[in-house]
């Protein structure tokens, strides 16, 4: 490393990205300091570089989605779109129905989001699931929910499924005695197949301490694509598992 | 990029909306998701703070995508953008949903109200982005650095290697960074 007073004038000294991350240690930083004061390429790059030192201090964390988050949403527009046939396109009206809140940059910040362009991929026929739809009219799905055997918990509930007016389902669930879980709050409410080879979210809700009360949840996911619904708990940590311990299950009958 | 470039991203998605507000539920979904699914994971978690809600949040944003796909209007703004205002109202509406707050107050459920700092979570998440296309040795030194606050010279001792190899990591990957900022339309003032 070429000392402050000695690098190729044609480029910043490397210096440069250590001083605006304040990460120089102590000698090098005090010699960098001095270089600035006859260096106008160093300054340059300082000014050029500050504001990225800058950004990093409001990264958002280095989360990573679940790798079945994927799966699930592509099932519930699949669900949604089975359960009701899409609104026929409109021309795009001129009126201001929805509104562009954020700044010029963020707009075009958006834009260039992509990144380069690969082959769209196609959903696995796996996870399609035929839609019920046909011209039947939908039909509430109750689930009665118990513990898994030999759970040794009291806890119970019941769970109604029904359409709304948007195609989408709005489950009513009522719990008793959830509790003592960890001190978990959060469950999460889940339909699965008959093989329990699909699965999809019906909703998460939180638990009280007395660990009893009635949750309204809205689903895109058609119940009856799915024989059975489970409670869990949520996942402790962030570890991309589809589901944490069932503390409730039960089978869907039409109602 | 050039604006020809972004130009072509921009209408390479709008088709995308285009064909999925034509029927097709599939293939244009997927790659959507490809592209924004693990942003608007990163929003969610940080405008809800729970994984289920945030997971709730983005699929409810692509059925909503879908069902309003047919009123998009590329002339308007982008895809990207288009999307994080749909996820914005799915995130408010499930902070409304009486099962994300069942019984308890909204202080005792830990759920603040939807932050009236949206546009710092974004800028946020566009830094993220910039901060995910570094090489690993880089993005590495510069974590030790702002995350931990160690100087160049820990930073060769946990590292075990070179000063010199961590001063050009630092010095390229700050390089790579503010190329990627700008990259992004992210124009960041000291």
């Amino acid at each position: 490393m070429p000392p402050h007073d000695a690098h190729d004038s044609a480029a910043p000294h490397p210096d440069v990205a250590g001083w605006v991350l304040q990460a120089l240690d102590h000698d090098d930083a005090m010699s960098f300091a001095a270089h600035l004061h006859q260096c106008a390429e160093c300054r340059a790059a300082v000014v050029e570089l500050r504001p990225a030192a800058q950004a990093m201090t409001y990264a958002a964390p280095a989360l990573e989605a679940p790798a079945d988050l994927r799966t699930r949403t592509l099932l519930a527009v699949q669900q949604a779109a089975a359960a009701q046939p899409r609104p026929a396109a409109t021309p795009a009206k001129r009126t201001t129905w929805w509104r562009w809140p954020w700044s010029a940059p963020l707009l075009s910040a958006a834009s260039a989001l992509a990144g380069a362009a690969a082959a769209a991929a196609i959903i696995a026929a796996a996870v399609l699931l035929p839609g019920h739809g046909g011209g039947l009219p939908a039909q509430a799905l109750t689930f009665h929910l118990q513990p898994p055997p030999g759970a040794g918990q009291t806890a119970s509930g019941t769970a109604v499924a029904r359409p709304d007016a948007s195609g989408s389902w709005d489950i009513t669930l009522t719990v008793h005695h959830l509790k003592n879980f960890n001190d978990a709050k959060w469950y999460q409410c889940w339909y699965l197949s008959k093989d329990n080879s699909k699965v999809a979210s019906a909703g998460t809700f939180l638990v009280p301490d007395s660990g009893s009360g009635t949750f309204s949840m809205t689903s895109a996911v058609d119940p009856h694509n799915f024989t059975t619904m489970e409670v869990t708990l949520q996942p402790p940590s962030h570890n991309g598992a589809l589901q944490g311990t069932v503390v409730l299950s039960g089978q869907g009958q039409n109602t | 990029m050039s604006l020809t470039d972004a130009e072509a991203l921009a209408a390479q998605e709008a088709e995308l909306v285009a064909q999925m507000a034509a029927g097709d539920v599939g293939a244009p979904v997927a790659e959507l998701y490809r592209r924004y699914g693990r942003r608007l994971y990163r929003f969610g978690m940080q405008v809800l703070g729970n994984q289920g809600l945030a997971e709730e949040m983005v699929q409810e944003s692509f059925v909503r995508l879908w069902r309003t796909a047919g009123r998009f209007d590329a002339a308007r703004g982008s895809v990207g953008a288009y999307l994080f205002v749909i996820a914005r109202s799915a995130a408010a509406d499930i902070r409304k949903r009486p099962s994300s707050r069942p019984l308890l107050s909204v202080e005792e459920a830990h759920l603040s109200p939807l932050p009236d700092n949206v546009d710092q979570i974004l800028d946020g998440l566009i830094v993220r982005e910039a901060l995910d296309t570094l090489s690993p040795p880089q993005a590495e030194v510069l974590a030790l650095a702002q995350e931990e606050g160690l100087t160049q010279s820990q930073i060769a001792e946990r590292l075990g290697v070179p000063l010199g190899t961590v001063k050009t990591r630092m010095f390229h990957g700050m390089k790579a960074l503010r190329a990627a900022l700008d990259q992004r339309g992210f124009h960041a003032t000291a």
